[in-house]
């Protein structure tokens, strides 16, 4: 009789094997080392191994019944945002990344999160990004691509994508909003645009933050609302009026 | 948001939540993320962009004391306070805080 470790680790080489073709974030870090040091902190890159992820994903296959938890397609409601490149991936290394993170195997995760290669890499080893004139290098082609800059971007994941699992609707609010009209994108808050290197050995210019900043950043929550007060006595009673602004366009707290 | 006096008693705090709900296949409301199949109208999230004016009364006379602070605070916190009767309250980051002073009549 195998048990559920034996099962993990039997799944583990293959795996391992589909993670190695399409490029784990590690392996872009030598040359994008601001990118990929931001990256790192992001939620990004917990994708798969956030406490709440973890915690989550087990319930909602339980709630589909008994047989999801071998079913890929019921699994790929929480990965085709959570761990993209397995879009592409064969029924069998759904299922071990499945297994995976039901037994809370964190470091086999590991280039499956959302990574480089799930915003970036375009057709075959072509990466595209929004830089207008990008440098040549011997690893990979590179392509300029307007739409990093629209909001819409965002839109494939942060909203409610899936008939089955809405967990986010953040891009829909967004759509309505007065910054929408304004051309404030998702971008201009949560990719911040500073002066720096977006690879090794390229030129200085305009490049964004790749830390995603939001409700867990104690800067980002302190932009969200401003709150004013007044207050006077009416009879015996003190009366108070708090306004409290939401500033930011979508909802406060959301996801 | 806390009310208190020159001395720092505090008269009483008042809580308004913000919370994000859903509601499930069948309607029902839920704070589960896996089952919200859309945004319920029971949810008090702060909407975009929205402006929110809360209404509060406090049982504070102005012969209560000679100057009253009102303390109101805004934290976003992660995760439900724990149901296990100890009264914590979960992780929480600070959002916004401000403070008004208003003058009372208690005489000296």
């Amino acid at each position: 009789m195998i048990g559920a470790e034996g099962v993990v680790a039997g799944r583990a080489e293959q795996a391992a094997d589909f993670r190695a073709s399409p490029l784990p974030a590690t392996q872009c870090a030598s040359c994008h080392v601001e990118h990929f040091a931001e990256w790192s902190r992001s939620f990004h890159a917990r994708s798969l191994t956030s406490e709440d992820f973890l915690k989550t994903f087990p319930h909602y296959l339980e709630s589909l019944g008994t047989q999801a938890r071998e079913d890929p397609q019921a699994a790929m409601g929480c990965f085709s945002c959570h761990a993209p490149l397995l879009k592409n991936a064969e029924p069998q290394v759904v299922r071990q990344v499945t297994a995976f993170v039901l037994a809370k195997e964190i470091k086999r995760l590991d280039g499956f999160e959302v990574g480089c290669v799930g915003c970036h890499l375009d057709e075959g080893r072509v990466f595209s990004g929004p830089i207008g004139n990008p440098q040549e290098n011997p690893f990979h082609a590179s392509k300029f691509s307007t739409s990093y800059k629209e909001a819409s971007f965002c839109a494939t994941c942060h909203m409610w994508a899936s008939s089955t699992v809405p967990c986010s609707d953040v891009y829909s609010d967004w759509k309505k909003s007065r910054a929408a009209k304004q051309g404030t994108t998702c971008q201009a808050c949560h990719m911040a645009e500073r002066s720096g290197i977006a690879a090794a050995g390229a030129p200085q210019r305009k490049i964004h933050g790749h830390a995603f900043p939001g409700g867990r950043s104690a800067a980002m929550l302190q932009k969200a609302v401003v709150l004013r007060l007044k207050a006077g006595f009416r009879e015996d009673r003190l009366e108070v009026t708090a306004t409290v602004r939401n500033l930011v366009p979508h909802r406060v707290p959301d996801g | 948001m806390i009310v208190s006096d020159e001395t720092g008693w505090e008269f009483e705090t008042i809580k308004r939540v913000y919370a994000n709900f859903g509601l499930d296949k069948n309607g029902e409301t839920t704070g589960v993320v896996w089952k919200i199949v859309k945004q319920s109208s029971d949810s008090t999230a702060l909407r975009a962009e929205e402006i929110r004016i809360e209404k509060l009364s406090f049982p504070v006379e102005p012969r209560d004391g000679k100057r009253f602070t009102i303390k109101a605070r805004m934290r976003y916190h992660y995760a439900p306070a724990p149901q296990d009767g100890s009264g914590r309250e979960a992780e929480a980051t600070k959002m916004a805080e401000t403070i008004l002073t208003i003058p009372g009549k208690r005489p000296s």
